[in-house]
């Protein structure tokens, strides 16, 4: 099922954070959203998780869409079809725990009230932490990581959901050139099993690379299409 | 001399009251312990002394209306976060709108119970008075350590989560917010078992203090579930002991000697950086 948002309108106060913004992504292809600070893109990946509210619009294609008209809200919840990779500068990496513990995370929605890892979580972790290139990393905690291994903790995370459509903002912030290669290749092979994914990024050089589509935005949609296209347009 | 050090060990615990004073110190103190592991590490160490301090006038109320005081304290507890959320702007930082609504609902506190006439005496909340535990005050402590600790471990993987990441929980469909409200109404419970001990004033203490020492002594979490509780009950043995002999008050002894254990540790800890940077060298 395509992902479609239509009429998006996020505001904080007086200022319009998304203007009716419109577009349509294919499953299993890759989005790349691009646009100077400010320019809407983490809220934009954040109404479609479902961690903000927009002021009005819809968002379509996952089991249940999230719709907002005005004060009449209804509470968006993932329920697990979401992989949200946010940008991890708030985190604590003198935090306590390792980074296993933090990839099983990543599978809280599909354990019972006590989050018991069965064999099948299990393995999906394992799985998340190969693909990721972190398995020999598993027991240490994220202080001991560099940037780019701590990132990969997070789109293993991601990966550990196992859910259709993921989001990523800014995964290539401080990443080294190593880790930036795997992210992009792990990436392009989820598409191409079907995952729909959603970039926020500066990257401009790398775009080409991995993403289907480009947009564009500066509080509304200055471009949407194929990386050549939008790269003519901007 | 076996015999003398059997009736060293063995003579506080002849007495009625302090048979009832350990056990309900040690409930209060395994339950605080426990607690305090998310609370240093979510970053609450000073809700958790805006909360301890702000439940007074609930107590105060519930022990004239005749209720429980743990009802009156988790509805204070609640009304003190719904003022602070409310007070906190860019002009009022939340530091400040916590110093102002603990401090106001503390002086509330200690007015009702200048003009509150009661057979017990409501400053031994204000204080603590450990050795005057009844019966019905060592079951009310006893109930809420059991259901405090059974929740903090049926939904300990979830808070654990939440200090590490809550944003993340939003996105899962976890909500983040009725953890966070679970966590506050757990902080108001446990701080109505432990000022039966040590008193509002020193709550904070022991909602802090092991499990910041834990923090020091180890790099993992589980790890610090098993620490916090340990230095606890150490806090509690010696202090009984300490207090016994030397006729010091109990509840303040306690809290003393977990801030001993913790110099202790930071001390180590200190020790142990300076042997690693050493090495490294």
């Amino acid at each position: 099922m395509n992902l479609k948002v239509s009429d998006l309108n996020i505001r904080y106060g007086d200022i319009h954070a998304v203007v009716d913004l419109s577009f349509e992504l294919p499953k299993g292809e890759i989005l790349a959203i691009i646009g100077s600070n400010g320019s809407g893109k983490s809220s934009l990946l954040a109404a479609v998780s479902g961690q903000m509210f927009g002021e009005s619009g819809e968002v379509a294609g996952l089991t249940g869409s999230i719709e907002w008209q005005g004060e009449d809200v209804k509470l968006p919840r993932s329920r697990g079809e979401i992989a949200y990779v946010a940008q991890s500068e708030h985190i604590d990496v003198h935090f306590p725990i390792n980074v296993r513990e933090i990839v099983s995370m990543g599978r809280f929605k599909k354990q019972g009230m006590l989050r018991l890892e069965s064999e099948a979580d299990s393995k999906a972790i394992d799985i998340a932490l190969a693909r990721a290139g972190i398995t020999d990393l598993a027991d240490r905690s994220l202080l001991a990581l560099s940037g780019g291994q701590r990132k990969r903790v997070f789109v293993a995370r991601g990966l550990a959901t196992d859910a259709p459509l993921m989001l990523l903002d800014e995964p290539f912030a401080g990443v080294d050139v190593e880790s930036e290669v795997l992210i992009i290749e792990l990436l392009v092979q989820l598409a191409s099993e079907g995952k729909t994914i959603l970039i926020a990024t500066h990257n401009l050089p790398t775009i080409k690379t991995f993403a289907d589509k480009v947009l564009a935005m500066k509080n509304r949609m200055l471009a949407f299409g194929t990386p050549e296209e939008v790269t003519e347009i901007v | 001399m076996f015999e003398q050090l059997v009736t060293f060990f063995t003579e506080p615990f002849a007495y009625g009251f302090m048979q009832y004073a350990t056990i309900a110190s040690l409930a209060g103190a395994i339950v605080c312990a426990l607690l305090s592991c998310w609370l240093v590490l979510i970053g609450w160490s000073l809700m958790g002394d805006a909360v301890s301090h702000a439940v007074l006038p609930g107590v105060v109320l519930a022990y004239v209306v005749g209720m429980p005081f743990a009802i009156g304290a988790v509805v204070f507890a609640f009304i003190a976060i719904w003022m602070i959320g409310g007070i906190s702007s860019p002009r009022i930082k939340q530091d400040a709108a916590i110093g102002i609504v603990f401090t106001t609902l503390f002086a509330l506190g200690l007015v009702l119970i200048s003009v509150t006439p009661s057979q017990t005496d409501l400053g031994h909340i204000v204080f603590g008075n450990v050795l005057g535990i009844g019966t019905s005050e060592l079951v009310q402590i006893l109930i809420i350590a059991v259901v405090v600790i059974a929740v903090l471990l049926i939904k300990r993987r979830d808070f654990t989560a939440f200090a590490f990441d809550r944003r993340y929980l939003d996105t899962l469909g976890i909500s983040s917010k009725r953890l966070s409200t679970l966590l506050l109404a757990l902080m108001a419970l446990t701080t109505v078992a432990a000022l039966q001990i040590v008193g509002v004033i020193l709550v904070v203490a022991m909602l802090i203090t092991p499990g910041a020492t834990a923090r020091l002594l180890t790099n993992r979490f589980n790890r610090m579930l098993w620490i916090a509780p340990i230095v606890a009950v150490i806090s509690v043995i010696f202090g009984i002991y300490i207090s016994f002999y030397m006729d010091v008050a109990t509840g303040p002894m306690i809290v003393l000697v977990q801030g001993i254990l913790f110099g202790c540790a930071y001390t180590a800890s200190l020790l142990r950086i300076r042997k690693a940077n050493t090495a490294t060298v």
